[in-house]
């Protein structure tokens, strides 16, 4: 689960303003908008400790304020900006990253690579951005994420990736994972979604359900 | 695991990994020491002015390639390279769950506690290059003379301290 209380943004540059919604487990959210409307800034003050706001983000019902680690414990990040080092392979990345995680099973790492023919040894530098999402999703199912945030992962990717990452996703919220999708993709939002958002300006302008459209 | 253990956790990774990755500057300060050695030998020749030069060329070389190595290492301490150039520990811990300021707080530990360490090895070191400048005074001519301090200087006083460095930071 995943809730916003009254989220407004401290202090000068970009504001969200006043952000309100709870998504349950087992849902797919859509957040949509124009450039610049706010939709990674949201997902940023989930992530990033140093952004400073009022009110309450809560995943599983935990402040992620008070206790940042349990939350980051409970979220998978997919999304085509990413810091890991490039002469890494993803074997060594992922190796780094599981001491980090309480939940983190070696069992399913590999069977989601195999799932989803991720090149275990290939460096990151050289893997394509079909092959990068691949991996933060095997990664998110290691540690057992149910939260998964994804930012613009279907834009530009060809239609047999999405529909199989669509059909992955809907496996995921079958099981019970919440997720929160960042996209400008209006045919995805209206068929494959059960709720959206429309941000505008850093407000939420909407905010409903879309079933059965 | 408590998140002070997933730090040094990780940090084992890491440096495990980057010495793999980097194994040839680890042997470029063997060589260098090795180098070092060979110069002060080649230094020892009485008569020869030629071997004498040839060593101090050796040193400063080595020199040089010391010097790198500490910056190197020094850059590591700062973050490793990423996709965008040197990103810090910070962008790399920032969506995993610790605090990333555990993990420079890990780093900044292991660099203090062998700091006796290299205090002493470069104190040792530096007594050294006084009583052998003591022994070589008066041989240094020109600029090879300069390259010959300048490389023993490197060889004693910084080898040691890069050697600390590179093993225990």
């Amino acid at each position: 689960m995943i809730a916003f209380e009254h989220v407004t943004t401290k202090g000068k540059g970009f504001h969200l303003q006043d952000i309100s919604f709870c998504l349950e487990d087992g849902f797919i959210m859509a957040l949509a908008g124009e450039n610049g409307a706010g939709k990674t800034t949201l997902l940023k003050h989930i992530l990033e400790p140093d952004i400073s706001y009022q009110g309450r983000i809560l995943i599983d019902n935990i402040d992620i304020k008070k206790n940042r680690n349990a939350c980051l414990n409970r979220i998978a990040l997919v999304s085509d900006v990413h810091t890991m080092p490039g002469v890494y392979t993803v074997y060594d990345v992922c190796r780094l990253y599981q001491y980090f995680y309480d939940n983190w099973s070696q069992e399913i790492l590999e069977k989601s690579f195999r799932q989803f023919g991720v090149p275990g040894n290939e460096q990151m530098k050289n893997l394509s951005r079909g092959g990068f999402f691949r991996m933060q999703l095997a990664l998110g199912m290691a540690h057992k994420a149910d939260v998964f945030l994804m930012d613009e992962v279907t834009g530009g990717m060809d239609p047999v990736f999405r529909r199989e990452l669509w059909r992955f996703m809907r496996e995921l919220a079958a099981d019970g994972a919440t997720i929160l999708l960042v996209t400008h993709i209006l045919d995805e939002i209206s068929l494959k979604c059960d709720y959206r958002g429309i941000l505008k300006t850093g407000q939420l302008v909407e905010w409903e359900e879309v079933f059965g459209e | 695991m408590t998140e002070w253990q997933k730090v040094q956790e990780f940090d084992r990774e890491i440096v495990r990994y980057e010495e793999r990755r980097e194994s040839g500057f680890g042997g470029l300060s063997m060589q260098c020491i090795f180098a070092t050695i060979f110069s002060f030998v080649l230094m020892w020749i009485p008569f020869k002015e030629i071997f004498r030069e040839l060593g101090a060329y050796w040193a400063a070389f080595h020199g040089i390639l010391l010097f790198l190595g500490v910056y190197w290492r020094m850059r590591w301490l700062m973050g490793l390279p990423g996709a965008r150039g040197l990103v810090s520990w910070k962008e790399y811990l920032k969506y995993v769950p610790v605090d990333w300021r555990e993990y420079r707080r890990h780093r900044y530990q292991v660099l203090f506690r062998y700091t006796g360490k290299m205090f002493f090895c470069f104190a040792v070191s530096q007594m050294v290059f006084q009583v052998l400048s003591c022994v070589f005074a008066g041989t240094a001519v020109c600029f090879l003379g300069i390259a010959y301090a300048a490389g023993m200087c490197f060889g004693c006083v910084l080898l040691p301290g890069m050697v600390c460095i590179w093993k225990y930071c």
